[in-house]
């Protein structure tokens, strides 16, 4: 039975609707878990970054110990926010692009808050003492494999989903996220099954763990950002992916590099010694990608600045994109000209946040920007606000990655210099580290506007509007395609 | 919706077969532990062989050096003299008398 365009049209909008409505909950529910995770992840990592150079900052409380603050941060930031808003875009973006309805949103957001809990007990336990001490898994063993469970439980409905999609064609953004979804429990239940499980070699169990924090950035973290930006600069340009050779390419050469990264920071220890300079090579390699993406994501919207400065969702995707690049580049040129300079430097904490942050996080924004209005059917309340998110957060990690890389460049260098006690090293980084508290402290503004916007949003207390809220006023035409597909469908509860 | 691709059927083996992609990786874990877990020396156990060869050898030499006869008759000799208050220009022995 042939049907008429409007009325395919029509069909379409009705199906994108109740897809949004069988996903409100649970997206929001991680969106907005995620957005106060990052408020609590920038306090600690305030704290952290204020130890560094203020040693008796909060030095009478132990829970405020520097090994611990600093482990708190970093683990607040990653499970907190970094999974709830991965798996708010995961859930949402697979839906929409295999075109079928979540039919286990209950069994997602039980999940969902058994995740939250275990991030809880993980962060108190890190402050309590009770920490592993193995980087970006030092939540108490005993939560790893929760984790992993409720992992399971809230990405399996997306695996199935595009399994039994519709016959057709499989977006780029479907390739990084059903690769994001299987490479992520492989690294995870590996590291932790040969770190804390197996009794191995301890040297190699140290070689896995860096393997996991090397990987876990460049196999899960980055799909998932890649893929939202697939998404968002087609969709809010209205013109096709620019290359999808390059995007093909893009793809294969992160499948292919990205396991190798990690082992670098051993290099010089009793391992066998291509592992190291093979997780040298890879960081090294993570340019091609990185320009593949970027290359493939700004010629898409080239010819349309004016909407990537109107479009929140666009102008923080464009911001992580070229993130993503600065990455790729500042990685090359540090693991193959000065690694000596940074093995034991601040500088591996500002690629760190430059990945988590200034690619992850703002890719991740930009497509909260987008899914929230459409799931709650409400606009965005403040243009102001959605401004000042974007300036804090970008001049936030901007000085965290400035202060953190340069100044771990010069404490290397003081470190190198034979002739010069090593508190001389530590010594050069202290001014830098005051760059770092500086930046944390936009950063944890940035968050709480951010937050407040989107707990708002949770509470259907934005615009009843068909028009986006734009970054700019008097805009002629909606950067976000014909206008209605927001609230001309009727409530999300009907 | 096309029948032929989404239903029940197909949606259930979809969830035992992502559950088992995902197991796969664990069995992959548990199947690579044997290679992986050698044995384990410690750098003391790895050297201590050779230290043990060389201590020997330094206690026969230390054994066929010493000359027993020669001993007893110092150790006798040092004996005597011990409670004896030291002879001029002799070094005096801590609590011997001094006079």
């Amino acid at each position: 039975m042939s049907e008429t365009p409007s009325s395919a049209d029509a069909n379409d909008i009705a199906l994108r609707s109740s897809i949004d409505r069988s996903l409100r909950h649970p997206v929001m529910f991680f969106f907005t878990c995620g957005a106060l995770w990052l408020a609590v992840a920038a306090v600690l990592g305030l704290i952290a970054s204020a130890k560094k150079h203020m040693p008796e900052f909060l030095d009478g409380c132990s829970l405020f110990d520097a090994g611990k603050i600093d482990a708190a941060h970093i683990n607040a930031l990653i499970y907190g926010w970094g999974f709830q808003a991965a798996f708010g875009m995961i859930i949402w973006l697979m839906a929409r692009l295999s075109r079928k309805e979540c039919t286990s949103s209950g069994i997602v957001l039980v999940a969902g808050h058994l995740w939250n809990f275990a991030v809880l007990f993980g962060v108190v336990g890190i402050m309590l003492g009770m920490g592993t001490g193995v980087p970006w898994m030092e939540f108490p063993t005993a939560v790893w494999p929760v984790l992993l469970l409720c992992y399971m439980l809230i990405t399996i409905w997306s695996l199935i989903q595009f399994q039994v999609r519709d016959a057709g064609h499989v977006y780029v953004s479907q390739w990084y996220l059903l690769a994001a979804m299987l490479w992520f429990p492989w690294i995870y239940m590996t590291a932790n099954l040969f770190v804390f499980v197996f009794d191995g070699n301890p040297l190699m169990a140290a070689g896995i763990a860096s393997w996991f924090k090397g990987t876990l950035f460049l196999l899960f973290f980055l799909p998932v950002a890649v893929a939202s930006a697939y998404f968002l600069a087609p969709k809010v340009t209205g013109r096709p992916v620019y290359s999808y050779n390059i995007a093909l390419f893009g793809f294969w050469t992160l499948a292919v590099v990205g396991p190798w990264a990690g082992m670098q920071k051993l290099t010089g220890a009793p391992i066998p010694q291509f592992l190291p300079y093979t997780g040298a090579a890879a960081m090294v390699l993570i340019l091609v990608p990185a320009i593949a993406v970027a290359i493939n994501i700004l010629k898409t919207v080239s010819g349309h600045e004016e909407t990537v400065a109107a479009s929140p969702a666009l102008r923080f995707t464009a911001a992580g994109v070229v993130g993503l690049l600065t990455y790729g580049v500042l990685s090359a040129a540090t693991h193959a000209f000065g690694f000596s300079l940074v093995q034991f430097s601040y500088t591996d904490y500002g690629f760190d946040i430059l990945g988590l942050y200034g690619v992850f996080s703002l890719c991740a924004f930009g497509a909260i920007y987008f899914i929230v209005p459409r799931i709650t059917r409400r606009e965005w309340l403040s243009r102001r606000f959605i401004s000042w998110h974007f300036y804090l957060s970008l001049y936030g990690v901007i000085t965290v990655a400035i202060s953190a890389i340069v100044g771990g460049i010069s404490q290397g260098e003081g470190i190198e210099a034979w002739n010069q006690s090593f508190l001389a090293g530590a010594g050069r980084a202290q001014s830098y580290g005051w760059g770092v508290t500086i930046a944390w402290s936009l950063i944890l503004l940035s968050s709480l506007f951010f937050s407040l916007h989107l707990l708002l949003m949770w509470a259907r207390l934005g615009r009843r509007s068909s028009h986006p809220t734009l970054l700019k006023g008097n805009h002629a035409e909606s950067p976000h395609g014909p206008e209605g597909e927001v609230d001309n469908y009727g409530s999300a509860t009907a | 919706m096309d029948h032929t691709r989404d239903n029940p059927l197909k949606r259930f083996t979809a969830f035992w077969i992502a559950l088992l992609l995902v197991g796969c990786f664990g069995i992959a874990c548990v199947l690579l532990r044997p290679l992986t877990h050698g044995q384990v020396d410690t750098a003391y156990e790895m050297v201590s062989d050779a230290r043990l060869a060389t201590k020997s050898e330094i206690m026969k030499s230390q054994a066929a050096a010493l000359d027993s006869d020669k001993l007893e008759k110092t150790l006798k000799s040092a004996a005597q003299t011990l409670n004896q208050a030291p002879s001029k220009g002799a070094m005096p022995l801590p609590g011997a008398p001094t006079k």
